[in-house]
């Protein structure tokens, strides 16, 4: 059997990981800004404000922090990195960050050059990523059951980007590129479900049974719940006439999903306070909400006026917080790693070292989770009628708190890392 | 008996178990207890890491031919945890709860990615290329 492919010690270099988790928090504090300037685009969808805090969230934000995340949790849970040819990480982020202010730059002012810039970075970035990532778990062997899931998440993320491109193409060039709305739908579909859910259930597979002590997810989520999801959102595109039916089974696949993983989490042995496991339960409550709401909606159940709450029980809820718990424990732990590895050898100097604590203190993740309460109590209050115009604004102001606090614990963590470097 | 990766599986389950004891009785203060389960935890994962250093790494080696991939990585993860385990005991017996729980969280990260290599990779590899892994896992159990 070839083993020489294998390597389970090509940890990426620091900056590649750090790199994306460094700049992430900037395109969640433009999308709190935006928010404060203007707080009615929690309740109307379509306004440019609102797509243009969306995309930086989640493009900007969400699939920055999940590309570095990934960098790391490849070669752990498959045995594969991603390459780190000619500064391809770089490449790819700085591909990602351009198309993303251009994106948002469209959306805020509509000028058309700026969605063209978008439809040229954005896909670029996709190519590449998608290019290293699959690679990578195209040689995964044996395939395990997170490997199996991620590679769903893979063809999601080209779904969603596929779809998103003909988006961009048509606000760069209306002329030519017919409008059709159930494609905006079908994006946000993808993206959500086929893209972010896909990939937080294959980590989570892993990382809730094993950072947290707890029984192993059941094995119907990778073996039936992932593929069927993906199916459903296939169904759901390419045939509208089953759409609604395909939709109520994607909810009823999410929700299991969120029911299973809370289980497993209200079982687990270790006591002590955690606040990744108090952001997983956040989040998971989230998703379980999420995935009532697209089942009311597909059940013919009228919704409208919740599509702005979805996307805020969705996007900060679920999205930020599972972002918000890993970051916990990747950013201490990767810096450990290298420390560690930079003093092996030398158990004095390894004694001297900074542990996981030191390095992000439990105040500074419990400060990150009242944000983020905050934030999102903020959210929930501006849907109170009336209360729109004032709790949107302070809901902007927390959402903001919460990204800075988050960029500067971030940055403290990379600076006690150059402190705590062994000279020599 | 069955294949390695369920065999080596069961064994890491079985450290978690005891370590998860020994945390929470240091951060009940409950320290005679914690002194007990510690000791435990220190014993079983020092077993389990022998039992692979000493029988599983070198099967592995020899059916592939490869002592600078994987199972070298792994070996130095293992000297990774045991200066963890080091640092922790004296920890536990300055009675420095604060320490333990922060050395605690990182030897744990430390060992669960350890421990998904194994459980994702190694082990279902190693029962593919030994002809015979239910010979290997008597060894194991016997070491
Ligand atoms: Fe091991």
């Amino acid at each position: 059997m070839r083993t020489d492919g294998l390597s389970f010690d090509r940890i990426p270099p620091l900056a590649t990981p750090l790199g994306y988790f460094l700049l992430a928090p900037l395109f969640g504090l433009l999308a709190a800004l935006i928010l404060v300037a203007q707080p009615a685009m929690l309740e109307q969808r379509w306004l440019g404000a609102s797509l243009a805090a969306t995309h930086l969230l989640a493009l900007g934000f969400g699939a920055q922090i999940m590309l570095g995340a990934l960098y790391q949790v490849m070669p752990v849970v498959t045995g594969q990195p991603l390459s780190q040819h000619a500064r391809l990480p770089r490449l790819i982020q700085l591909l990602l960050a351009t198309g993303t202010l251009a994106l948002a730059t469209g959306f805020m002012t509509a000028a058309p050059v700026a969605f063209s810039l978008a439809a040229i970075a954005l896909p670029l970035a996709l190519l590449l990523f998608v290019g290293c990532w699959g690679t990578a778990l195209w040689r995964v062997h044996p395939l395990g059951e997170s490997a199996r899931v991620l590679r769903l998440a893979a063809v999601g993320l080209i779904g969603a980007g596929g779809l998103g491109l003909h988006q961009a193409l048509y606000h760069a060039y209306p002329s030519l590129i017919g409008y059709a709305g159930e494609l905006t739908d079908a994006h946000l579909l993808w993206a959500s479900l086929g893209w972010v859910v896909m990939l937080v259930m294959g980590v989570s597979l892993q990382v809730i049974p094993m950072f947290h002590v707890t029984p192993a997810l059941p094995r119907w989520i990778a073996q039936f719940a992932a593929p069927a999801l993906l199916a459903m959102l296939f169904i759901a595109t390419l045939w509208p006439p089953s759409r609604a039916v395909a939709l109520l089974l994607s909810a009823l696949l999410t929700g299991a999903y969120a029911i299973a993983a809370l289980n497993a989490l209200a079982a687990r042995k270790r006591k002590r306070i955690d606040y990744t496991v108090r952001l997983w339960q956040l989040a998971l409550c989230h998703l379980l909400m999420t995935a009532l709401a697209l089942g009311a909606s597909a059940a013919g159940i009228q919704l409208t006026s919740l599509a702005g709450p979805v996307g805020v029980v969705f996007g900060i809820g679920f999205m930020l917080s599972v972002m918000l718990g890993m970051l916990q424990k990747i950013v201490p732990f990767l810096i450990y790693l290298h420390l560690q590895r930079a003093c092996l050898g030398d158990p004095m100097a390894m004694m001297a070292l900074p542990n996981m604590q030191d390095l992000l203190p439990t105040q500074t993740q419990r400060r990150q989770w009242q944000l983020q309460l905050l934030t999102l109590l903020l959210l929930y209050l501006s849907y109170v009628p009336g209360m729109i115009e004032l709790t949107g604004r302070l809901a902007g102001v927390a959402a903001a708190a919460n990204f800075i606090y988050l960029g500067r614990a971030l940055w403290r963590a990379r600076q006690r890392f150059y402190a705590a470097l062994p000279t020599a | 008996m069955g294949s390695i990766q369920t065999y080596m599986t069961a064994g890491h389950r079985q450290c978690d178990d005891s370590y998860t004891s020994a945390e929470n009785a240091v951060s009940a203060q409950n320290w005679s207890e914690a002194d007990s389960a510690w000791q435990q935890f220190a014993t079983e994962l020092e077993h389990h890491l022998g039992q692979e250093e000493q029988l599983l790494f070198p099967a592995f080696e020899q059916q592939t031919g490869n002592t600078q991939g994987p199972t070298a990585v792994m070996r130095m993860e293992h000297e990774q945890m045991r200066a963890l385990v080091a640092d922790l005991s004296g920890a536990l017996q300055a009675r420095d709860s604060d320490r333990f729980l922060g050395l605690g969280e990182t030897l744990m990260v430390l060992m669960q990615q350890h421990n998904m290599k194994e459980e994702q990779i190694l082990y279902p590899m190693t029962d593919q290329v030994i002809g015979n892994s239910s010979e290997l896992v008597t060894r194991l159990d016997a070491f």
